[in-house]
């Protein structure tokens, strides 16, 4: 009967090698619990709406048309804001909205690729003509928010950005649809 | 039999990286709790 060969004994090298490659897989396994925990706390996802418009004709009819855009107060008390991202402006240039409210953006473009961003917050997409993007958020606190175009547009690029006002819920209760584009009030 | 250098592990290599791991893991903890939860929900 042939003998098996002795085995070697580990060197502790690979021992702590192996040590570290397990301390190391753990790390990433809290890492990732903690992503998935707050993710499922806080009801966080990426953007992620596909749905097509047609962006030579939605100036004419549907949602997208111009007394349409602006701040909308649904039946459950949430805020729908329909803009339009286009060179070199965003449509409306300026929004009133309340504080502590779930809030819904659906933007589109009737030309080129633009960014839609919210500065100081989470709210960032991009704006592809042809598509309608749809992000959702709550605004926690009262105060002013830029709006840049974050995708290089055109040459007017630099200038084409908007501005949001959250105001508290009570105040905005109380302004008309022609005044939550006006932020000169606030 | 004495033993090589090669047989006890590199400790002070050890301690270096673990700092090093442990730094970048405290500053993701705090960019993720202070900054990025902070700016709110989206979805």
């Amino acid at each position: 009967m042939a003998e098996l060969p002795l085995r070697e004994p580990e060197p502790p090298t690979e021992r702590t090698e192996r040590r570290w490659l397990l301390a190391m897989c753990l790390l990433l396994a809290v890492m990732l619990a903690v992503v998935v925990a707050t993710s499922l706390a806080h009801a966080l996802h990426p953007p992620s709406n596909v749905e097509t418009i047609d962006p030579l004709s939605l100036h004419l009819a549907g949602e997208f048309v111009e007394n349409n855009l602006g701040a909308a107060v649904e039946a459950d008390g949430s805020v729908t804001v329909r803009l339009l991202a286009q060179q070199y402006s965003f449509v409306p240039n300026c929004l009133i909205l309340p504080a502590d409210t779930p809030i819904k953006f659906r933007i589109t473009s009737p030309d080129v690729i633009h960014g839609f961003l919210l500065v100081g917050t989470n709210v960032n997409t991009m704006v592809v003509p042809g598509f309608v993007a749809e992000v959702r958020t709550r605004f926690a606190a009262v105060g002013d928010y830029t709006m840049p175009c974050h995708e290089y547009c055109g040459l007017a690029h630099h200038d084409m950005w908007a501005r949001v006002a959250v105001v508290p819920k009570d105040q905005f209760s109380q302004l008309g649809s022609t005044q939550r584009r006006r932020c000169a009030i606030h | 039999m004495s033993a090589s250098p090669d047989d006890s592990p590199p400790r002070g290599a050890i301690i270096v990286a673990a700092i090093a791991v442990g730094l970048l893991f405290l500053g993701w903890l705090a960019f993720y709790f202070l900054l990025f939860l902070p700016r709110g929900a989206i979805g």
